[in-house]
């Protein structure tokens, strides 16, 4: 360049050899100067996007790094995780890089691709340009809109799959022209080849197949029409089945590029027994779709008006809607002057993307929402935009449309540079990026953050197991960084499987919606099955759309119920107990002597009364007021269990008169105590319960004074026995000392978490076939959903009557099935055998043990508690080690506890 | 003789015009505004009233601060800093009327002569455009050309009312018509002149005048050759035009410096007074403050890319603004580019430029928030656009002329176009945006609003309701104008018709 300052003038020369050197170096090394550009373009828009933490905003971004991350890093690696909903092609291009930690959590494993598409398409763009339009200027104008559209940069920095599909887009429709112009075969091996992976990369490229496979008959049948010179329709028509040219083209493009769709529909048959299990399975856009048609959100099904409106809307947000108007202006002007009718046939392909959202809209397989139709799905600015980047896929339709006005004139061609150049700038300057927008906050984006970032703090030891559904929770599991292998999902097979119906066995975190929004694990676990899990399970932390539950801690040597089982420090606890109801009126020798003497033999459970009502030598002489003696004693008893490995059963108050008993509670409050109708009133009357809650605060909260250790982080204690026996008058009021356990239970859960709660009944069935005298409550009434933990058993011969032998023990069969049905833990609480053979129906009482330790083995029970330990001796049903006739059942019961460990 | 009869259409026009200008025979003082401010009254907007305000204000009380008593009657357009009360709106208007403002005042009429300014204004336009366009086309079109603009569009509502549009309008129709038929770099100065002219006006209307500025430096100041080598002459006495142009900046820098205390803070971005409460015994008012969203409030965040869909729906289809309804005849535009291999040379030039221009002003006012232009009767946004449309209508009118189909066409939506604005002009502005709720009182096709109106006599012209409103009804007065208008069109059509029998 040259300046010159001649005769008042300013004269600025450039060097014509230069300038036309420049532009010959374009005009012949265009796709190289394509390339340089839109690759340092695209680098800029990576680094921008990862600066601003964006490359990972949409939900399906991260859902994508995970569905080809899991192929390797999974409780089920195989390719089988590629899945059946999403086509598989992006996915296996990214699991070319996903292994490394780095690109999988920041996205780039994905956006490489992206952008190396971004680049491609950007010089098939231009190709396709330049083989239209000879004039240059014009490829070049409408090259750079293609290149420099904001909503296309950004797509390209992430790893969604529209940088890829439009590639494949662009270049069947390049290839097509190409083929048609010059009937190469490598065009067309280039052109099914583009299909072919189109329909492997998105469903839209399905519909490419079809309309690409529509023009090339028509072509074909253009050109076979021109040649041929007989009119007689069915002569036409049986020439053209003969004419092996068109067959063969046909036959060929169908085969290869339909080949992707035939493969997709087999991997859905093998993997998962259905050909189209995309189409129709429980993670599909069907069902999706559902969901949301339930809510009555589906605006555009049947409603063609809404369904143009809303990709109009897409398409003008994407590409800007000045520039829709001028790509408009140019398909007008090429429709009116394109001599070459193939060219117009072909290109009406770049339609494609258009005809399957607008139908996919129509029949509800779809959802667009943009904020122009004024339309919320669900609140706020996520509601009023979802899927805005479907229209992204007309932006190389609008490029090329928009040559033909732009060619006209030179004025057209300023007109449409100002409009490519302006609409990115103020889309830039308005932040108006529609595809960002979404992913950020449109419902694109379930904000996952708060949760993510919630369970990296709080779940972050590697050996626990997440369960969660990915299908659901895809991008949330990705947030996190665990390792997929941490998480039990929907492709996890037997883990899965397992899970959704009891996850206790596997699963230490559950991770699931709150609300009924079509996560298949709120389906199951609280839908389907009642929230039984919720047993095992607390709910630790509760987002706005996901709550996170947590296995229930229990401290160790805590005993807890899992599986139907007890359990302690991770191992099951099968264990022979005995009761000792008067232990705390012992003196401490003897309370040392009872519980060592039954350790020795093997018994790790003792069932310790600690009730007592009315008197001064009882532990609660008046409402409120405790015997301290007695409290000492108590004190006592789990010291010394808790030196001896044992664990104590606290009964806390008694159904029957020994020891005060609830009628002792009713004769404080004034109620009447004397028939069986009266003590129904206990488990009603709120003061009774008041009084019975302040002795229940005052055992629990209570603190040893021997060992400093407050009762209910205590290990010793086994669990709290609401009451010996509770029973109602008839089975009318039966229903009422049920809620009083519930009520109960759930108190005492308030004040201790950790501790085990029983109810104390004694396991009549409501068929009464354990004691046909029996009033309730009924065992078969508690079910599952009661607050205590475990079912109880008192078993003795009077009351009970079998067509079975006694020593058969069928109730125990009985109780075993029912706690099995119902998926609780099971034990026997009381049983005995009285020293008297004439009150055990004649049979001795060594076999009558016998007989019961088998059953409880058959069985599989899982505690069994015997009556009664004590080192006095009895002619009754005591057991003592001081008694020489004890010895062989002493004995036995340490055989039967042995068998147990 | 045809400077007579050129003559005796624009008195005629202005004469009309007169007759529907907006206001009262009195002095009106800011006591008096707050009870003209009902429908079909003269400050039944505030965009009247704010710039009239700021008028009354440098008049009466000398100052460009406005007084309390003035302020009370600007909101919401009215802003507040350092404690003064400002105006909102680009102070050159006040400026331009102040002259009417006082011949006004002598007459005992200012409000009534300075809204009259704005017709003298309009009328001025019409000659402009007309000829342009007779010079551009060799014919007598033009004098149809700007009849079409003054009567059917809603150039003639905001002819009788104090509005900036025919202002804004006819500084862009000076600069045009400089920039196509000078010859010389003698107006240099007057262009810098108008640029700054341009920006006490309307702020955003300089991006109208740019493109002609830009046209007229490189006309008048460079060259381009392309034989041996590329090269670009550029005068060097460009530099004193863009003095001149920079130098007309500076009265819009020295009245921000001194009523918005930062010479680059521009009026509208001031923060604003929602509403003053004054207090029961006078001694003080408590102020209620308006928009506080500083980007909002920027300029910037006036034009957003995104209300370009919304905005060129309303401007150009919709039934409450849109061209469609209100100057269907503008459509005929379109026709302009089945001519472009037709149209002679020098007809060329300025069609690259009316259209550049026309594209400009739908984008900028696309970009805008408001295409509604508040309460309003059509699209008052557009009128530069009708402006230059009717240039280049003039140009198809002269290549159409002898199709009989265009003749009908024509004149059947000219005399409908007429029908509807001469309606809005004779009544009301104050047509509410379907924005707000009060829309669905309204007809959905908004200007059927004015002819109830005129149905029931209710008409904001000074001279009908002072001096026919006991003989006639409005309904009478109405048809008496369109007879003129039509009389004028004819006329018109008559001396383009006797020019082109003269050329030949």
């Amino acid at each position: 360049m040259k300046i010159n300052f001649i005769n008042r003038k300013v004269v600025i020369s450039f060097n014509d050899k230069s300038i036309k050197k420049s532009l010959n170096f374009y005009n012949k090394h265009g796709v190289l100067v394509v390339t340089i550009f839109t690759s340092i373009l695209s680098f800029i828009s990576i680094l921008v996007s990862y600066k601003y933490d964006i490359i990972l905003a949409y939900n399906d971004s991260r859902a994508h790094m995970n569905m080809a991350r899991l192929v390797f890093d999974n409780l089920k690696p195989g390719f089988a995780q590629l899945g059946g909903v999403w086509l598989p092609f992006p996915h296996i291009m990214i699991l070319t890089l996903v292994w490394n930690d780095w690109l999988w959590q920041s996205g780039i494993a994905g956006s490489i691709y992206s952008m190396s598409f971004y680049v491609l398409s950007s010089i098939y763009i231009f190709k396709l340009l330049r083989f239209l339009i000879k004039d240059k200027v014009t490829v070049f104008i409408c090259t750079l809109n293609y290149v420099i559209n904001v909503n296309l940069l950004y797509m390209q920095s992430t790893p969604m799959t529209e940088l890829t599909l439009i590639f494949f887009f662009i270049t069947s429709v390049y290839y097509l022209l190409q083929w048609v112009n010059t009937k190469k075969v490598l065009h067309m091996i280039l052109l099914a080849l583009s299909v072919f992976l189109a329909t492997l990369t998105r469903y839209d490229g399905w519909m490419q197949f079809l309309t690409t496979l529509t023009v090339l008959i028509i072509v074909e049948f253009m050109e076979f029409k021109t040649n041929f010179r007989k009119n007689n329709f069915g002569s036409i028509i049986k020439s053209i089945l003969l004419n092996a040219k068109m067959r063969s083209t046909i036959l060929f493009f169908s085969v290869m590029a339909g080949l992707g769709i035939l493969l997709w529909i087999l991997w859905n048959y093998l993997i998962f027994d259905d050909p189209i299990y995309f189409a129709v399975g429980p993670y599909s856009a069907r069902a999706q779709q559902f969901a949301i048609e339930s809510a009555g959100k589906l605006f555009t099904k049947h409603n063609i008006a809404l369904s143009l409106s809303a990709y109009w809307w897409a398409v003008s947000d994407n590409v800007g809607i000045i520039v829709l108007l001028t790509g408009i202006i140019g398909f007008i002007c090429f429709v009116m002057e394109n001599p070459n009718k193939y060219t117009k046939i072909v290109l009406l392909t770049l339609f494609s993307p258009a005809i399957f959202h607008i139908a996919s809209l129509y029949l509800g397989s779809s959802v667009l929402v943009l904020p122009e139709m004024n339309i919320n799905v669900a609140e706020g600015l996520k509601g009023t935009l979802f899927n805005a980047r479907y229209g992204l896929i007309m932006l190389p339709a609008v490029s090329v449309f928009m040559a033909y006005f732009a060619r006209r004139s030179v004025f057209a061609k300023s007109i449409v540079f100002f409009v490519v150049i302006f609409t990115p700038l103020m889309m830039l300057k308005d932040n108006y990026i529609i595809t960002l927008t979404d992913g950020k906050m449109g419902s694109s984006s379930l904000r996952v953050k708060d949760v993510s970032e919630w369970l990296k703090q709080n779940a972050d030891d590697s050996n626990e197991l997440i369960l969660t559904a990915l299908s659901y929770n895809s991008a949330l599991s990705f947030s996190t960084g665990f390792p997929l292998s941490r998480f039990i999902h929907e492709g996890t097979g037997k883990y899965w499987e397992s899970s959704v119906v009891d996850p206790d066995q596997y699963a230490d975190w559950i991770v699931m919606a709150n609300g009924d929004v079509g996560d298949p694990l709120y389906d199951s676990l609280i839908k389907k099955h009642d929230s039984q899990f919720l047993r095992n399970y607390e709910l630790k932390k509760r987002f706005e759309f996901i709550d996170v539950y947590v296995k229930k801690y229990v401290p160790d040597d805590f005993v807890y119920v899992r599986d139907s089982g007890f359990w302690m420090n991770g191992d099951r606890y099968k264990f022979l107990g005995v009761n000792s109801y008067d232990l705390i009126f012992r003196s401490p020798n003897e309370v040392a002597s009872t519980l060592s003497s039954a350790k020795n033999n093997g018994i790790d459970v003792v069932r310790v009364w600690v009730f007592g009502e009315g008197s001064e030598n009882l532990i609660q002489p008046e409402p409120g007021k405790y015997n301290s003696i007695l409290m000492n004693n108590v004190d006592y008893v789990l010291a010394t269990a808790y030196k001896l490995d044992m664990k104590v059963i606290l009964v806390m108050s008694n159904y029957w008169e020994a020891y005060g008993g609830i009628r002792q509670y009713l004769r404080w409050v004034d109620l009447p105590d004397q028939s069986a109708s009266d003590l129904d009133a206990f488990f009603t009357d709120s003061r009774t319960k008041d009084i019975y809650k302040d002795f229940i605060r005052e055992i629990v909260l209570r603190k040893n004074s021997l060992t400093g250790e407050l009762y209910k982080n205590d290990p010793a204690i086994f669990s709290w026995e609401l009451m010996n026996e509770p029973r109602s008058s008839s089975t009318g009021t039966a229903g009422k000392v049920t809620e009083w356990i519930d009520e109960m239970s759930s108190f005492i859960r308030t004040l201790d978490k950790y501790h085990m709660i029983t109810s104390g009944h004694e396991g009549h069935f409501s068929d009464f076939s354990i004691n046909p005298y029996a009033t309730g409550p009924f065992i078969d009434q508690f079910g599952h959903k009661s607050d205590f933990d475990a079912l109880s058993g008192h078993y003795y011969i009077d009351q009970y009557i079998s067509e079975k032998p006694l020593y058969e023990f069928e109730i125990i069969d009985k109780w075993s099935d029912h706690a099995k049905e119902i998926d609780r833990a099971f034990f026997i609480e009381e049983i005995g055998f009285s020293k008297r053979s004439g009150e055990n129906s004649g049979y001795d009482r060594l076999f009558l043990y016998e007989k019961l330790f088998e059953s409880a083995k058959k069985n599989d029970v899982q505690g069994v508690i015997v009556w009664n330990w004590a080192l006095k001796i009895d002619d009754d049903f005591g057991i003592s080690p001081l008694d020489p006739n004890d010895e062989k059942l002493i004995k036995l019961l340490n055989l039967y506890s042995k068998s147990l460990k | 003789m045809k400077f007579l009869s050129t003559l005796y259409i624009f008195i005629i026009t202005l004469l009309l015009i007169s007759l529907l200008t907006k206001g009262v025979r009195s002095n009106i003082m800011p006591s008096d505004v707050y009870s003209l401010k009902d429908y079909s009254q003269p400050f039944e907007l505030s965009p009247e009233r704010g710039r009239y305000a700021l008028t009354q204000s440098i008049v009466e009380n000398h100052s460009l601060f406005l007084p309390l008593e003035i302020a009370g009657y600007v909101t919401p357009d009215l802003g507040y800093i350092n404690g003064n009360f400002v105006s909102l709106f680009a102070p050159g208007v006040s400026f331009v009327v102040i002259p009417f403002y006082y011949i006004g005042k002598y007459f005992n009429a200012n409000q009534l002569f300075t809204f009259w300014s704005v017709g003298l204004a309009a009328v001025i336009n019409a000659y402009i455009i007309s000829d342009i366009v007779n010079r551009i086309t060799k014919s007598g079109f033009g004098y149809i050309a700007g009849l079409s603009f003054i009567f059917a569009t809603s150039a003639l509502a905001y002819a009788t009312t104090l509005y900036q549009h025919h202002f804004t309008t006819l500084i862009i129709l000076l600069a045009l018509h400089i920039t196509i038929f000078s010859n010389n770099t003698n107006n240099s100065l007057l262009m810098g002149v108008l640029f700054g002219v341009m920006l006490l006006i309307e702020y955003p209307a300089v991006i109208f005048l740019l493109p002609i500025i830009l046209v007229y430096m490189f006309r008048h100041y460079c060259s381009l050759q392309n034989k041996e080598s590329f090269k670009i002459s550029i005068d060097s006495r460009i530099m004193l035009f863009i003095l001149y142009v920079f130098i007309g900046i500076i009265p819009t820098l020295i009245y921000n410096s001194y009523v918005n205390t930062n010479p680059f803070k521009l009026s509208g971005t001031v923060e604003s007074v929602e509403n003053i409460n004054i207090n029961n015994n006078g001694s003080g008012y408590e102020i209620i403050k308006g928009e506080t969203d500083e980007f909002k409030k920027s300029v910037g965040g006036f034009f957003k890319y995104e209300n370009i869909a919304n905005s060129w729906y309303i401007l150009l289809l919709s039934s409450e603004r849109g061209i469609l309804f209100y100057s269907p005849l503008y459509l005929l535009t379109i026709l302009i580019f089945n001519l472009k291999n037709k149209i002679s040379d020098i007809e060329k030039y300025p069609f690259y430029l009316l259209v550049s221009i026309n594209f400009a002003v739908l984008l900028l006012y696309g970009m805008w928030g408001d295409p509604w232009g508040g309460w309003a009767f059509g699209p008052r946004y557009l009128i530069p656009f009708f402006a230059f449309s009717s240039i280049l209508l003039g140009i198809v009118f002269k290549y159409y002329a002898y199709s009989h189909w265009f003749k009908l066409s024509y004149f059947t939506l000219l005399v409908y176009s007429i029908l509807i604005n001469v309606a809005g002009a004779l009544t009301t502005n104050a047509i509410v945006p379907s924005k707000e709720a009060e829309s669905a009182l309204m007809p959905t096709i908004k200007y059927l609003y004015n002819f109830e109106l005129i149905g029931f006599g209710k008409s904001s012209s000074f001279i009908y309701n002072t001096y026919f409103s006991k003989y006639i009804p409005l309904t009478v007065f109405y048809i008496l104008i369109i007879a003129i208008i039509v009389f004028l069109l004819f006329l018109a059509n008559k001396m383009s018709s006797d020019k082109i029998s003269h050329e030949n």
